[in-house]
């Protein structure tokens, strides 16, 4: 049996969308399909499952290599959404219950998408000053303001995962 | 101005665990394993963090991997040794600093 959920994910929700999958799964439905804003389950065994993000912006095939090696640690790929792998594994088979169990490593998972968010603002934030200042014409604010919209929302995201990657110490405990 | 970071001398605690249990050739999740084992339940590491660590050290000679039957297995190179030891002799002179200070 399938069930289909939709949802929103915010990057800086990672640790709430775990919970989510997590608690979906001790109800006998396993991720099996990620697509923007929406979820496929199927119907398996209940129990309890830790699910784990990791990021990367490489192709499948450059990516292939770690999923294998994540995989012969125990980890199951489940899917991939853009850049978001999910990874899953039996709480009561796994050796540590996140993937990256110390903070160099933590940061580097972020890395790519700390310099997407950096870019994206900083075009979008041109694009504000260049719809706002520089043509000003009809429709033009309103473009505008949106791309200033989207470049606070970068930012916003930036310092989130900044904080994140900070307060790594505390999270592994 | 480029800010001082030499990732290479300092070694990380992953790094050093991960350097010992590989003494004997292990795969992936026998070296997960094996730093558990070796540091009393005290060092777990996570795969995500073991597959980029051994990335580096691979890199930089301090380990070696073959492939035997389809499986990779790692092993601590004698340079990686040396290293090893080197560390060694850094916290122990930390060790003694602290005897230092209690006698």
């Amino acid at each position: 049996m399938k069930k289909v959920m939709y949802r929103l994910f915010f990057v800086w929700n990672e640790d709430e969308e775990i919970q989510f999958l997590e608690e979906q799964a001790k109800q006998g439905w396993l991720l099996y399909r990620a697509l923007p804003f929406q979820y496929t389950f199927i119907q398996g065994e209940a129990d309890d499952y830790t699910y784990q993000f990791d990021y990367s912006h490489a192709s499948s095939k450059t990516y292939q290599e770690k999923i294998q090696f994540l995989e012969s640690c125990g980890w199951t790929h489940v899917t991939r959404l853009l850049g978001w792998h999910y990874y899953r594994v039996k709480t009561s088979e796994h050796l540590s219950k996140e993937l990256y169990t110390d903070q160099e490593s933590f940061k580097e998972k972020y890395s790519q998408l700390m310099r997407l968010f950096v870019i994206l603002g900083i075009m979008n934030l041109l694009s504000f000053l260049n719809m706002t200042f520089l043509i000003y014409r009809e429709g033009s604010i309103g473009v505008g303001l949106l791309n200033l919209f989207a470049s606070l929302l970068m930012l916003y995201a930036f310092i989130k995962i900044h904080f994140k990657i900070k307060n790594f110490k505390k999270r592994i405990g | 101005m480029t800010k001082e970071k030499d990732t290479s001398a300092r070694m990380t605690e992953a790094a050093y665990a991960i350097l010992l249990a590989t003494y004997e050739p292990l795969h992936g999740y026998g070296i997960m394993q094996r730093v558990k084992e070796l540091s009393q339940e005290q060092i777990l590491i996570g795969p995500g963090t073991l597959y980029g660590v051994l990335k580096k050290l691979i890199h930089q000679e301090w380990m070696a991997m073959q492939t035997i039957e389809g499986q990779k297995i790692y092993t601590t190179t004698a340079l990686g040794q040396t290293m090893v030891a080197q560390e060694v002799e850094r916290l122990k002179l930390l060790i003694d600093m602290e005897k230092g200070v209690r006698l």
